[in-house]
């Protein structure tokens, strides 16, 4: 089965090609950590803008995508804590679009603090290892999987 | 299925469902292969796009605090939905310090409340700690002139420029403001998320973009006479130019020691205005100007800078502020309609 991580090993050579494959992946994570697609949009977009500026260093990263997750996180993590918001905690649906699998796992997700949350989007829609997902949240291997147990032990009881 | 079988397909599926970014905003549908400020052919379009949406997201979220609207667009159905934010941040709130200069924080957690300013020329400390004697917490704020040690510290994720030292029990970072300043902070008993969020509250480092002026039609001063240079003072006015070299000037206005007035007009970097933070006593931005224009004291004068049409324009007068502001105001149109 090809998972997201199956990327990590191909970094693109150039700031152009790495945006083309990686944007929308970056937009997406973000928009399901965050659960505000316009927020994530503007934290992709600023990511991104970094990454470019420093493509130099960046691009010799063994995974920019998670540098450029990293910034675009504490971005909009930042922006959260000026204005003094917490997340919106519902993702916007589109007109038309199909149903959800489940709609309560989609619910308990929201109820999810954005700490616990952005682990679960790591580690199970993007598939990165738990040092992975330790580098890019500035956080030790060892609170990942507590945090990753905290929510599933929340979820399991949310959805009881 | 298993919880996170289950987990990973409502993410899969939630994730197929959100918005493309292009219905997001004006800046996502002007980058099919580039972010908004990736490149020379849209740079000055791409600048107008952030600086439109910027402020829009801005004053968005700065208007109220509890509920944001959130628009779509998916093929030609625009469908808004209002959702209520279900908490808010219980360790930061809005500094009780009462200024808004440009390197003072926003935000403090809320029990720093005593907060006290140390002017020691050239640097400005803002130390602020908690209301309780019995809890040792404590933020200070320092900007200090780069010629002053380098803080020998590890990078701070996500921040780029940042660095970060454990010095005892205390926490140390230090961000660049400009070419010549530097911002210090040292945290006693604050949480390191709390304390980064403090410092990116400052609008010289977390809104530096504010002070980047967008791009107009340059003016070349040594293709401009003298006289259309008078011609941007009120007639009313006793007005002298004077040339220092060819690319920059003095305009002198007025004579008495109340009202004179003097303006230095040359060439212009974009990061000027940054710089001027460090520079000025109780650096601001000028409210309601249509450009970014900074405010402070000088010599117990106050000067006000801006940079338009490209040239860096620096005023400094012992008129009262208000009135000081009126006239930059006044000339800065001025400035706008030469040819």
């Amino acid at each position: 089965m090809k998972t997201n991580r199956d990327h990590l090993d191909s970094a693109p050579s150039t700031f152009d090609e790495f945006y083309r494959a990686r944007y929308t992946e970056t937009y997406r994570s973000l928009a399901l950590a965050l659960r505000n697609p316009d927020l994530a949009r503007e934290a992709a977009d600023e990511a991104m803008t970094r990454a470019l500026e420093r493509w130099r260093v960046v691009g010799g990263y063994d995974a920019p995508q998670q540098w450029v997750f990293r910034v675009g996180l504490n971005w909009a993590t930042s922006r959260l804590r000026r204005h003094r918001y917490e997340t919106v905690g519902v993702l916007v649906e589109p007109v038309g679009s199909p149903p959800l699998p489940d709609p309560d796992v989609s619910e308990a997700l929201a109820s999810l603090p954005l700490k616990l949350r952005s682990v679960v989007v790591l580690r199970l829609y993007l598939d990165w290892s738990t040092e992975d997902c330790a580098e890019v949240l500035g956080i030790s291997t060892e609170t990942v999987k507590s945090r990753l147990s905290r929510a599933l032990d929340r979820l399991e009881r949310a959805l009881e | 299925m298993s919880l996170e079988e289950k987990i990973r397909a409502t993410l899969e599926a939630e994730a197929e469902r959100l918005p493309p970014p292009s219905a997001l905003g004006v800046a996502g549908a002007l980058t099919p292969t580039r972010p908004r400020r990736a490149g020379p052919v849209f740079a000055v379009a791409a600048f107008l796009v952030v600086l439109i949406s910027g402020f829009a997201l801005s004053s968005l979220l700065r208007n109220g605090g509890l509920v944001e609207q959130v628009t779509t667009v998916t093929d030609s159905t625009e469908n808004e939905a209002t959702v209520t934010a279900p908490s808010v941040d219980r360790t930061l709130a809005p500094t009780a310090v009462g200024k808004e200069l440009l390197w003072y924080p926003t935000v403090l957690p809320s029990d720093l409340k005593d907060c006290s300013e140390v002017i020691n020329d050239p640097t400005f400390r803002l130390t602020c700690t908690a209301d309780d004697p019995g809890v040792e917490r404590e933020i200070t704020l320092e900007i200090r002139p780069t010629g002053y040690p380098k803080l020998d510290g590890e990078a701070v994720p996500g921040h780029f420029g940042w660095s970060r030292a454990f010095q005892g029990t205390a926490e140390v970072i230090e961000v660049p403001v400009g070419v010549t300043w530097r911002l210090r902070a040292v945290a006693v008993g604050v949480d390191s998320d709390e304390l980064v969020a403090v410092v990116d509250s400052i609008p010289v480092i977390g809104d530096r973009q504010a002070l980047i002026p967008a791009f107009e039609l340059p003016l070349v001063l040594v293709d401009t006479g003298d006289d259309a240079l008078e011609a941007l003072i009120a007639r009313d006015r006793e007005v002298e130019v004077v040339r220092d070299t060819t690319s920059s000037a003095f305009i002198v206005v007025g004579s008495s020691s109340e009202d004179r007035v003097l303006i230095h007009v040359g060439s212009a970097q974009p990061g000027d205005l940054v710089e001027f933070v460090g520079e000025l006593g109780d650096a601001r931005l000028v409210d309601q100007a249509e450009r970014p224009m900074v405010i402070g004291t000088s010599n117990d004068q106050t000067q006000i800078v801006w940079i338009q049409r490209g040239l860096l324009w620096s005023l400094l007068t012992p008129m009262p502020e208000g009135q000081a502001v009126d006239f930059s105001l006044d000339l800065s149109q001025s400035i706008s309609s030469l040819p």
